[in-house]
C-alpha cells in the first residue's frame, strides 16, 4: 500500500504526564461548559496515550478561540476503581479523554 | 448504580439509571436531515462552533429532556446565533411567520379523474405542515443567505454527502484491514492517513482511532455527553446511540448493554468501553470470522454491520447476503 504522507498527531510539547503515568481527575463541579463527565471526577487511572493538543472546548463554548492550546490525554480506569458496585471482570476498563488541566499526578 | 452526587447538567448521565435500550434504529425524517444539515453547514463555515451549540443545549435544563434530540439541537444553534448577532429575536420570529406562510397552499380543485384517495394535496409528508423545529432550520437557513453566509446548494451538499458518502466508508476499512497486514497496523498506529491512503477523504475531520477486537478484547463506544460519532466513516450515528438509555448505562453496565445487543460475553474476554467525550473519535475494527477464507471484499462487507463498528455487533457469516 501506499505510505501515508502525514501523521494526525498534533505536536503536545511540555507535557506534564507521560503514557503509564497514574493520575487522578480533579473534583468538583465548576460551572460552565466542561468534557470532564461527572462520573469519573475524583477517580485514578493510567495515561494512555498523548492524543496530542486541541484548543480547549471549555472556552470555545463561549466564543472564545480556545488558545493557547491544550494537551489531551487518553486515560484507562479499571471498571471497579470507578463504580464500587460494578458487575463484570476485573480486567475491564473505561477509557476517556482528559485534558491536561482535569489532572492531578499521584505520587 | 448511581454513586456520584452532582453532575454539570442534563446531558451529563454517565452511569444513571436507565430503562432498556431500543436496540432498533429508527432512521431520520426529511426535516431531521435538514436540521443536521443546517448545523453542520454553519459550523463547517465557522458561523459557529459545535461547542458553543452544544454549550447552548446542555443550558436547556430540563427542557432538554422534553425534546427530541434535533429538536434540541435546533433550539440551541437559534440561540447561538441570535448570541453571535447573526439576527435579532425579532428578525427571527418575522422569519419563520414568513416561512410559515409558504405552507399555507390554497387547496386546488381538481378534475374527478385527479383522486388523492379524498385528501387534500398540502405541500408537506406529514397533512399537518412542517413542526416547528423545521420551520426554525428553514428560517435560519433563509437568514443566512439572505447575509451571503451560506448557500442552498451547501445545504444539498451536505444532506447528499451524509446520504451517500459517508455510510459504509467503515465496512471498505475493516475489509482492507482483515486482507493487509501492513494496512491494519498503519491503521491502529494512525487511523487517518491510513483510511486516507485508500481514498477516502475525511475532510480534516477530527483524528480517529480505531480499536480493535481479539480473542481476549471486546470494544464498544459510546459518546456520554452527546452524541460524538465517526460520521465521515460511518454517517448518521443510529438512533439508540444517541439515546439516554444507552448513553447513561454502557459506562457502568457494558455487558448488560451487550447481552440486550444479544452479545453474551464470558468473563475471559475483556471489556474497553471507550468515552468519545472530547476530541477523538472511535471505530471498533471487528474480528474476521473463521470460514470467510478467499471470500471476495465485497461478500465480506456483506457481513459488516454498521453496529460491529460501534461494538454491539460481530460478524457472522450466516448473515452473508
Amino acid at each position: 500500500m501506499a505510505t501515508p504522507n502525514f501523521s494526525s498527531y498534533t505536536p503536545a510539547p511540555n507535557n506534564l504526564f507521560k503514557v503509564g503515568d497514574q493520575v487522578e481527575i480533579r473534583q468538583g463541579i465548576p460551572p460552565g461548559h466542561r468534557r470532564t463527565p461527572a462520573y469519573i471526577r475524583g477517580k485514578c487511572g493510567l495515561i494512555e496515550r498523548i492524543c496530542g493538543s486541541f484548543s480547549n472546548p471549555e472556552e470555545r463554548a463561549y466564543g472564545f478561540d480556545g488558545l493557547p492550546k491544550r494537551i489531551l490525554y487518553r486515560v484507562t480506569f479499571k471498571q471497579v476503581d470507578v463504580w464500587s458496585s460494578y458487575q463484570g471482570s476485573k480486567n475491564d476498563t473505561l477509557e476517556l479523554e482528559i485534558f491536561e488541566h482535569w489532572l492531578k499526578p499521584i505520587m | 448504580m448511581t454513586e456520584f452526587l452532582a453532575k454539570m447538567g442534563p446531558h451529563d448521565m454517565g452511569g444513571e439509571n436507565a430503562g432498556p435500550i431500543d436496540i432498533v434504529d429508527h432512521g431520520m425524517t426529511h426535516w431531521e436531515k435538514h436540521a443536521n444539515a443546517v448545523r453542520m453547514t454553519v459550523s463547517g463555515k465557522k458561523l459557529a462552533t459545535l461547542d458553543e451549540m452544544r454549550r447552548a443545549c446542555e443550558d436547556l435544563g430540563e427542557r432538554y429532556y422534553e425534546l427530541s434530540y434535533f429538536e434540541r439541537l435546533t433550539e440551541a444553534l437559534v440561540i447561538v446565533l441570535k448570541e453571535k448577532n447573526f439576527f435579532t429575536e425579532e428578525i427571527f420570529n418575522n422569519k419563520m411567520v414568513d416561512v410559515r406562510e409558504r405552507f399555507n397552499v390554497p387547496i386546488i380543485s381538481l378534475p374527478d379523474s385527479h383522486d388523492h384517495d379524498g385528501k387534500p394535496i398540502q405541500e408537506d409528508e406529514v397533512g399537518e405542515g412542517p413542526n416547528d423545529h423545521q420551520v426554525m432550520n428553514l428560517a435560519i437557513q433563509d437568514l443566512l443567505q439572505q447575509s451571503n453566509l451560506i448557500t442552498a446548494n451547501d445545504i444539498r451538499k451536505t444532506i447528499e454527502k451524509f446520504d451517500e458518502d459517508y455510510p459504509n466508508r467503515g465496512q471498505k476499512v475493516v475489509v482492507r484491514a482483515w486482507t493487509d497486514e501492513d494496512f491494519k497496523s498503519q491503521l491502529l498506529e494512525d487511523a487517518n492517513p491510513a483510511i486516507e491512503s485508500m481514498g477516502i477523504d475525511l475532510e480534516h475531520a477530527a483524528r480517529l482511532i480505531v480499536v480493535e477486537n481479539t480473542d481476549l478484547v471486546h470494544n464498544i463506544i459510546v459518546c456520554t455527553l452527546c452524541s460524538c460519532y465517526p460520521r465521515v466513516l460511518m454517517g448518521q450515528p443510529p438512533t439508540w446511540y444517541k439515546s439516554r438509555s444507552y448513553r447513561s448505562r454502557v459506562v457502568n453496565d457494558p455487558r448488560n448493554v451487550l447481552k440486550e445487543f444479544g452479545i453474551d460475553l464470558p468473563s475471559s474476554i475483556t471489556v474497553r468501553t471507550h468515552d468519545s467525550n472530547a476530541d477523538m473519535r472511535y471505530m471498533v475494527l471487528p474480528q474476521r470470522p473463521e470460514g470467510t477464507e478467499g471470500w471476495s471484499g465485497e461478500k465480506l462487507e456483506s457481513i459488516i454491520s454498521r453496529d460491529a463498528l460501534v461494538g454491539v455487533s460481530i460478524p457472522n457469516i450466516e448473515e452473508v447476503i
